[in-house]
């Protein structure tokens, strides 16, 4: 299994998960990060971490989120990998828990 | 132009899981440390502190060079004038004391470093038997005790059996931070999901911990208290089953008799919990026919340790848990093979105390840590030789600690980086950190698998470090004491390092040289082993009742029951945090805080984020006020291992627990108030 990143993570991008990752399997994209399903060891370290709780185990997933999971299988191909994290952006905290990101993610 | 980078494997030696990590090295600057993919047991598991062995490596406040104490401060010397100098106060201390007046602290410094602890305990023989001290008598000896007590041997360690459990039940106990307590556990999340998927898993904890989290239930008992919950699910098994046993007991009808009356409302209101949490908790372990249970710090360190280790081997006895698939396992050695001959029956753990506490008894060959300070002020002890331990920050009362340390005549550390404790050394002798050092996972037992790893060193040892077990060696030779032939001369010899690991595996279940090129070896184990069995048929069956502990029981249970209805004042807990490794890895950052619940909190005038004065009849401290509804009302949680906010200002050497010696750090009433800004 692995863990997913979900839609909060867009334009929050907070990255405090990436610091703990033992496998280093977060991608960056523009304004969202993913989780590389191939190299995740499913250890939980990152869920905690992320202060917009965007991280959750693909079998917590809700209905809502499941196409989360294929979309960090993607995305994950394609973007380059993150090892440390870095302070939040000033916008991180304006777009914690809004609605309807989806739709602004950048690939 | 930088460095081309160089990753080299090795293990973490932070804590004994010994996960396999990736070094990144640019020169011998350690730019990156990850999980080994390629490690068959950790299998890329790394955690936060073990991704900080860089950090910890090249900390600013290193020591690369021995220092010895002149005028007042602390001086670098060469290593031979700091071992003639300490070798010759020793000898003066021995010449006019005897031997007894040197003490000995085998600390997780060197307790981490095989060879060094190895020579270590070599050097302590060869005075006889002067005081030693370990973390074992601040850490928990109620897991020793219920071991010898119950099982006929000091050394029995129950590791939940993860791939089948299907009905954990965690008593004060966090492996998502801690990997389990001594029990070995890589990547939990993985193994506690998965034992929820089977079956359940409830955690009973007065915090809302990261492994509640992934539990099926959680229960927020009052600390030192679990016992309560556990002395009800046992008299109820008894009573009504499951009962099941794998292997011949004695004594249970005279445990049954001991918990006579202990019904459900009596453990509710002892342990604060609610009559239906534990009607829910029987009916799941009736559902699953039995239950495992893994306790941690949170049992040990309180006032009920040892009754609560003791029920939670009951209930695992009575339910046909322990050397049974599903259930628990009994790590059978690599080093020392102990299915290879007959064990034998030690079931009398205790050994001779410190003089200054005459109530208190030694448990197997250690003396209480809390009686250092009077053994000192007393002049007992005059000379201290500390293998890597952070004392002030990890003994209780550091208010009569840090005043006792300068009275020492001899003050001795093995230390690697500078702290409070090294700061009041008469001698600091840096040796080679872990990675600096070839090693073995030297704490077999410990690991959660029959199995040993090596690791060559991956770097060149800073500064003047030298190997422990030389500089050790160097220091008998120079006080006359008798130096085993099979130790080199000199650690600069290449392979001496390795020469001495090997002598540590002359009787394993592989040879070093195997053992080097293959850099981990695993054996397939018995299971259920038969030598468990077989030691258990010897011992005439698992000792359900020991009279120690149901004397032990009966008067704690006489107290609780008499103050059912009395309001209780808000005590502390102690916790590990996920960033930080007890008294060591404070660059991390996490946070000296108190966890309070609001209602506590609001109680007392405190306000998320501010600072708190926490006052126990010891001393004071600061910490910074963790407003959280996840631990429950009642209680506070305060972390170990910080510098300033030091938590062993609010211990005490005279709160131990007498049968065993153990400080206690959970359940500690406290006083709270904000300080202004």
């Amino acid at each position: 299994m692995t863990f997913v990143v979900t839609e909060n993570c867009i334009k929050c991008k907070y990255t405090d998960c990436v610091s703990v990752c033992p496998v280093d399997c977060f991608r960056e994209g523009p304004n969202f990060l993913v989780i590389d399903p191939d190299r995740c060891t499913d250890c939980a370290l990152c869920e905690p971490e992320c202060p917009a709780r965007a991280i959750v185990a693909a079998e917590d997933l809700t209905a809502d989120q499941a196409h989360f999971l294929a979309l960090n299988a993607d995305l994950a191909g394609i973007w380059p990998p993150i090892s440390a994290s870095r302070p939040p952006t000033p916008e991180s905290k304006d777009w914690d828990g809004k609605s309807g990101k989806f739709s602004l993610l950048e690939r | 132009m930088s460095q081309p980078t160089v990753s080299k494997r090795s293990i973490c030696r932070i804590c004994t899981n010994q996960c396999g990590v990736v070094i990144d090295l640019e020169g011998d600057q350690i730019v990156k440390v990850k999980g080994d993919a390629s490690h068959p047991l950790s299998k890329g598991y790394t955690c936060p502190k073990g991704r900080a062995l860089g950090a910890a490596h090249q900390h600013p406040a290193a020591i690369r060079r021995p220092l010895i104490r002149r005028n007042g401060s602390l001086v670098p010397v060469d290593w031979n004038e700091c071992l003639d100098d300490l070798a010759g106060r020793l000898r003066r201390v021995i010449d006019t004391h005897g031997p007894n007046a040197v003490g000995f602290y085998f600390g997780s410094g060197l307790g981490m470093d095989a060879s060094g602890y190895r020579m270590g305990d070599t050097f302590y023989k060869s005075l006889g038997a002067p005081p030693r001290f370990s973390p074992l008598t601040i850490d928990g000896t109620a897991k020793v005790l219920a071991s010898s007590l119950i099982g006929g041997f000091p050394g029995l360690n129950p590791k939940t059996d993860n791939d089948n459990v299907d009905m954990l039940l965690y008593v004060g106990v966090n492996p998502m931070v801690s990997h389990g307590h001594n029990t070995g556990m890589f990547n939990p999340a993985v193994h506690i999901r998965a034992a929820a998927k089977r079956g359940a898993v409830w955690t009973i904890d007065p915090l809302f911990t990261e492994t509640a989290r992934y539990s099926t239930r959680h229960i927020a008992p009052y600390p030192g208290k679990d016992y309560a919950i556990l002395a009800w699910l046992t008299r109820e098994i008894l009573d009504g089953g499951p009962l099941n046993l794998a292997q011949p007991v004695h004594g249970i009808e005279e445990l049954r008799t001991a918990l006579a009356g202990f019904d459900r409302a009596k453990a509710a209101a002892i342990a604060g919990v609610s009559e239906s949490e534990l009607d829910d908790l029987l009916a799941a372990i009736r559902k699953a026919g039995h239950v495992v249970i893994e306790t941690g710090t949170g049992v040990t360190m309180s006032s009920s340790a040892n009754v609560t280790q003791w029920l939670s081997w009951a209930l695992m006895i009575l339910t046909g848990m322990m050397n049974r698939k599903g259930g628990v396992w009994f790590h059978p050695g690599f080093l020392i093979q102990f299915d290879s001959f007959e064990l034998p029956i030690i079931d009398n753990p205790f050994s001779p105390g410190a003089p200054t506490m005459p109530d208190v008894s030694g448990i197997i060959g250690d003396w209480p840590c809390a009686a250092l300070p009077g053994e000192i002020a007393a002049g007992n002890i005059r000379a201290l030789v500390n293998f890597g331990g952070s004392i002030i920050r990890s003994f209780p009362d550091a208010n009569v600690m840090a005043p006792a340390l300068q009275g020492l005549e001899v003050n001795a550390n093995f230390e690697i980086v500078e702290n409070e404790t090294t700061a009041l050394s008469t001698h600091v002798l840096p040796t080679k950190d872990q990675i600096e050092r070839p090693d073995i996972s030297f704490w077999d037992t410990l690991c959660g698998s029959l199995s040993m790893t090596y690791s060559p060193a991956v770097v060149e040892p800073m500064g003047e470090r030298r190997s422990a077990w030389w500089a050790i060696s160097q220091l008998m030779k120079r006080m006359e004491l008798p130096v085993p032939e099979h130790v080199p001369g000199d650690d600069k010899i290449p392979g001496a390092d390795d020469a001495m690991l090997a002598t540590i595996m002359a009787g394993a279940r592989c040879g070093f040289d195997e053992l080097q090129a293959a850099r981990h070896v695993t054996k397939p184990m018995e299971f259920p082993g038969r030598w468990v069995d077989q030691h258990i048929e010897r011992f005439g069956g698992w000792r359900l009742a020991p009279p120690a502990l149901l004397a032990f029981f009966a008067q704690t249970r006489t107290a609780d029951e008499a103050a059912i209805g009395e309001t209780r004042p808000l005590c502390y807990t102690s916790r590990r945090q996920r960033r930080k490794l007890n008294a060591s890895l404070s660059f991390l950052g996490s946070p000296a805080d108190i966890i309070l619940h609001p209602e506590d909190a609001a109680a007392n005038g405190i306000s998320h984020g501010q600072k708190v004065r926490v006052r126990t009849s010891r001393g004071e401290i600061l910490l910074t006020a963790n407003v959280d509804a996840g631990i429950r009302r009642g209680v506070a949680s305060i972390p170990h291992g910080h510098e300033i906010a030091n938590v062993n200002y609010l211990t005490s050497t005279e709160r131990v627990d007498k049968m065993t010696g153990m400080v206690l750090y959970t359940g500690v009433p406290i006083e709270v108030e904000p300080v202004a800004a």
